[in-house]
């Protein structure tokens, strides 16, 4: 016989299966050895419960916490983020789990559980990742079900009845908490060791890397305007400035870097920013890209508190972005930046370049130079040579250690990298101040919603150069050869063939798959904007309309009063099968007829039937003797013969009956 | 000094808990007599939410918020059916079996749910190592048998019944005292004794052979209720002859008195030595009477008489008789 404190097989079973469903999403984020070992446990703990394996003796549990722990320490050393700790979690339900023998066990293991879906959900942001981790909580809940159902109630649907109340009744005392409850600031930091998975623009470019970002159809954020949508060729997303070639690769400066925290922030660009003509104002909600930068519309005028502005004026913010992020921005489409003149550090850095490379490049920049003049007619007379006579492609020939002398004048076919990086090179060869500029460029516009989703195939790289008088002015040599590239997208400047390549390339074959993916894209979008960035501004807002002020006792006493509303409700569920029967009109009649004679000093005697009760007060009370009997005789023809004739009478002669008190 | 305080704060608790389920043979739980408080289990359940609100506060993450308010709700849900549960339960005590001091007695308890209602997983128990299971089944009966140590003889009288509830998620613990009217009537420990002669004369002889000649079998008789059933002639029955006593004996079988006086050592002792005594001879259906200071009792055999007589001597020099 099992004890009170034992394990039942069903709640084993919920507990193995819970766990796998909580570990499944988790898995790209644990090291392989753990997993296996995780996978390893559970399947013992089964076969242990069938009776097939052995329990582990106490020193072979502690030779695997000690190899556990060996591991542990041997992947991670010391660094400490959130991966660690979800490894830390995991080892522990490992551990656990060859010692679960007692229901204290299987409590602890479950509450260790709902604390590891919290974890999942650092990854799951999605709509249907919380369908899931909601999923892997009602498990748990239900593993906590198996164990306190009762004994014979195993394998019957009475405990998944329980759960799904449970589940149904919590979830608007959660909805009401979830919207009332403040929210406050992060407390402390852990970083993410490495956000899996994660692509976007990188703070490097060399040649092939935009290609791999091609490759996602994810989304890198999505923009709301507030008023007109800029057109195509003004949605360039900028995020860094790159101004150091170092022969192959395309990086940030001592100048350009933002990853120095608050010290890359630049005080005085105001002062060098003379903004021009239009302006527009949206809102950017970025998925997390693990790094600091952010995008905007070039050039940013007014953001939020918690963001800076780096020499390229560019924005990002201290901390890597982590979790999604929601920005409002105003940028001047039209503006004047460092047009006074460049100091002679920022100079030198637009125009340095590594010595040894492309020496043909150089001598015919410097050439050109000296036949056109002005850098304007020289920028000019390169796009016309790029429009010319190259080719834009996704999968352009491998290029040697002198690239851009290979690219300008042997293979002249290559992606929006190659003709970047090649200008800048070019222009700085000729004397013009001029760097790469990488973000994204395009958007496509949600017909159901009206914002803009930027993806990663969106992804793009292209220039300014700095003319006098003028600043920093943008070029994008890309445009020159593949102009469809900025007017609709990457998708129709590329041959079949390379397209065929693009994230994207299933659902442009079909429609019907477009148009799910464009709704299915709106609907996360009202999720991420409703749901996961619902804060303290949107609270606040949501009190004002709903109370007309969120004045702090109004905020209390709607909270007290919703939660107090939900709590009746489920209580009168609960208890509404258990009210009293309803009885039929003549035991109604006969029960006020006891109450009658009962107040006045003759209460019905348990079991005593109605012709004896009768006969009893008819003693007592002659006077009423006749009224007496004829009630107890109507009863019985109604209640007993079923003869319902008589029951307009009974009624009149029970509210008639009037009896005074005393003897 | 903090021993008077503490002892006065729970005397006072137990006299308000009682107040709010006064003693009754049956009781039906109502809010008024109904605690619910969170289980040991319910301390690691709120350590787990607070957990996944401060990860969730950190990492800005409204839905790692909203799985640690969800944990809130279900607690708030939980204490909801925990009540429910328990609340309408019919407790009624039911006439016991009487049992010995030194044995486990059990008091046997009848919970009906309330209508329409179940009754999931309930721990039942007369004393904190004494725990019994039970569930009811909506619109049943069940029985439950409450083992409780008999320490003295006399009537019994059930302390607190606690009835507690983990269900339905192990993180509620729902319970209620009940102060049933029920009693079971314990008698004396039977200790081996022997009489001494009351004519003052030494020991009652040799026992074993005054049995041995009371052995003799002299026939059979018509079998009576009551009798005990080592009388029955088992064998006759098998072969389908009826019920029929054997009777022992012979001509000088006759009355033993089990006599307060004729026993030796304190009160307690020559109970135990008489209830002894008085078990013996039942075994071997002979006929006894007992004389006690209060009262005697003629001599007579069978079950009824045995009751009459240990109950006797249960209830000997005690304020409760009946």
């Amino acid at each position: 016989m099992r004890g009170p404190a034992s394990i039942s097989s069903s709640a084993l079973k919920w507990l193995l299966l819970s766990q796998l469903l909580v570990l499944l999403p988790l898995t790209p984020h644990l090291p392989l050895w753990l997993v296996v070992i995780a996978g390893a446990m559970m399947l013992w703990r089964w076969q242990l419960h069938r009776g097939r394996w052995f329990y582990p003796g106490r020193w072979q549990r502690a030779l695997l916490a000690v190899v556990v722990s060996g591991l542990l320490f041997a992947n991670f050393r010391g660094s400490f983020g959130v991966e660690t700790m979800l490894s830390l979690l995991v080892a522990g339900f490992v551990l656990k789990l060859t010692e679960l023998r007692s229901r204290s066990d299987v409590y602890l293991l479950c509450f260790l559980t709902y604390f590891v879906i919290g974890t999942q959900l650092l990854f799951l942001t999605g709509f249907l990742g919380a369908l899931y981790s909601f999923c892997c909580l009602a498990a748990i809940t239900g593993t906590l079900v198996m164990t306190n159902a009762s004994a014979g109630g195993q394998g019957d649907y009475r405990p998944w009845r329980t759960l799904g109340g449970l589940m149904l009744q919590a979830l608007p005392v959660m909805l009401v908490l979830f919207l009332v409850v403040p929210r406050m600031g992060s407390l402390w930091t852990v970083p993410l060791n490495k956000s899996a998975g994660v692509t976007g623009v990188s703070d490097t470019m060399s040649p092939g890397d935009f290609s791999n970002l091609l490759q996602s159809d994810e989304p890198a954020f999505r923009v709301t305007f507030n008023g007109d949508l800029p057109t195509a060729g003004e949605r360039y997303w900028r995020a860094l400035v790159l101004d150091h070639f170092d022969g192959r690769e395309w990086g940030q400066g001592l100048f350009q870097g933002v990853n120095a925290g608050r010290r890359s922030a630049w005080d005085q660009w105001h002062e060098e920013l003379e903004p021009l003509g239009r302006q527009l104002s949206y809102e950017i909600m970025l998925e997390p890209t693990a790094k600091h930068w952010l995008y905007t519309l070039a050039i940013p005028q007014s953001f939020d508190d918690d963001i800076y502005v780096s020499r390229g004026f560019t924005l990002f913010q201290r901390k890597p972005v982590f979790q999604r992020k929601q920005y409002s921005v105003v940028s001047a489409l039209e503006y004047r930046a460092q047009s006074s003149g460049l100091d002679d550090r920022e100079r030198r850095s637009a125009l340095a370049l590594p010595d040894g490379y492309n020496p043909l490049t150089r001598r015919l920049a410097a050439e050109w130079a000296e036949q056109e003049g002005s850098p304007e007619a020289l920028i000019q007379r390169f796009l016309q040579f790029v429009q010319r006579r190259f080719h834009y492609t996704l999968q352009p020939p491998v290029l040697g250690e002198h690239s851009v002398d290979e690219f300008l004048w042997e293979t002249q076919t290559g992606f929006c990298e190659h003709f970047a990086g090649s200008f800048v090179f070019f222009m700085r060869a000729a004397g013009v101040p001029a760097r790469v500029v990488v973000g994204y460029q395009g958007g496509q516009v949600n017909p159901h919603e009206g914002y803009l989703t930027v993806r990663q195939l969106d992804a793009h790289a292209w220039t300014e150069v700095w003319l006098e008088g003028q600043g920093w002015r943008r070029i994008d040599p890309t445009a020159a050869v593949a102009p469809q590239r900025i007017d609709r997208g990457v998708e129709y400047s590329l041959s079949e063939q390379d397209s065929a390549l693009l994230g994207n390339a299933l659902s442009r074959r079909f429609a019907l798959l477009a148009r799910a993916q464009l709704q299915w894209d709106a609907f996360n979008y009202r999720w991420h904007r409703w749901v996961m960035e619902y804060d303290q501004v949107q609270q606040q807002a949501f009190f004002q309309r709903l109370l007309g002020s969120a004045v702090p006792w109004k905020v209390v006493t709607a909270t007290l009063a919703a939660l107090a509303l939900i709590i009746g409700i489920i209580l009168l569920w609960l208890l509404w099968r258990r009210r009293p029967e309803v009885l039929p009109a003549e035991q109604r009649l006969y029960q006020r007829f006891c109450r009658k004679l009962a107040k006045a000093g003759y209460p019905r005697g348990t079991g005593e039937s109605p012709s004896n009760y009768a006969r009893r007060v008819a003693t007592a009370r002659p006077e009423h003797a006749s009224q007496l009997w004829r009630v107890a005789i109507l009863f019985e023809q109604v209640a007993y013969a079923g003869n319902p004739r008589a029951l307009p009478e009974f009624k009149r002669l029970v509210r008639r009956l009037q009896l005074r008190s005393g003897r | 000094m903090s021993e008077p305080i503490k002892y006065r704060l729970e005397s006072f608790f137990w006299r308000w808990a009682q107040r709010r389920s006064p003693r009754a043979s049956a009781v039906t739980l109502r809010h008024r007599s109904i605690y619910v408080l969170p289980s040991k289990a319910g301390l690691g359940f709120f350590l787990a939410m607070l957990l996944l609100w401060l990860l969730g506060t950190n990492y800005q993450n409204n839905l790692i918020l909203a799985v640690s308010f969800m944990l809130i709700a279900l607690f708030l849900v939980a204490i909801l059916h925990a009540f429910r549960n328990l609340a309408g339960l019919r407790v009624e005590g039911l006439p016991a079996e009487p049992g010995f001091v030194g044995e486990r007695v059990e008091l046997a308890v009848e919970l009906t749910p309330a209508r329409g209602c179940r009754a999931d997983n309930l721990l039942l128990a007369l004393a904190p190592e004494l725990e019994v299971r039970a569930d009811v089944a909506q619109g049943k009966r069940q029985l439950v048998h409450l083992p409780l140590r008999a320490e003295k003889r006399g009537w019994l009288r059930p302390p607190r019944l606690l009835i507690k509830s983990y269900y339905p998620l192990g993180i509620t613990r729902v319970w209620s005292w009940v102060h049933l009217e029920a009693r079971v009537l314990v008698y004396p420990k039977p200790l081996p004794a022997s009489l001494i002669s009351a004519s003052g004369g030494g020991e009652l002889g040799d026992e074993g052979q005054r049995l041995k000649a009371e052995d003799d079998f002299i026939g059979f008789s018509q079998y009576q209720p009551g009798a005990s059933m080592a009388q029955v002639a088992w064998k006759l029955y098998a072969r389908g002859a009826g019920l029929h006593l054997k009777q022992y004996g012979g001509a000088e079988q006759e009355s033993l008195w089990l006599d307060f006086d004729a026993v030796q050592g304190d009160v307690e002792q020559r109970l135990s030595g008489l209830c002894f005594l008085a078990l013996k001879w039942h075994r071997q259906g002979r006929d006894y009477g007992l004389k006690l200071p209060s009262g005697t009792l003629n001599p007579a055999t069978g079950d009824e008489h045995l009751h009459r007589v240990l109950k006797a001597l249960a209830l000997y020099n005690l304020p409760e008789t009946d």
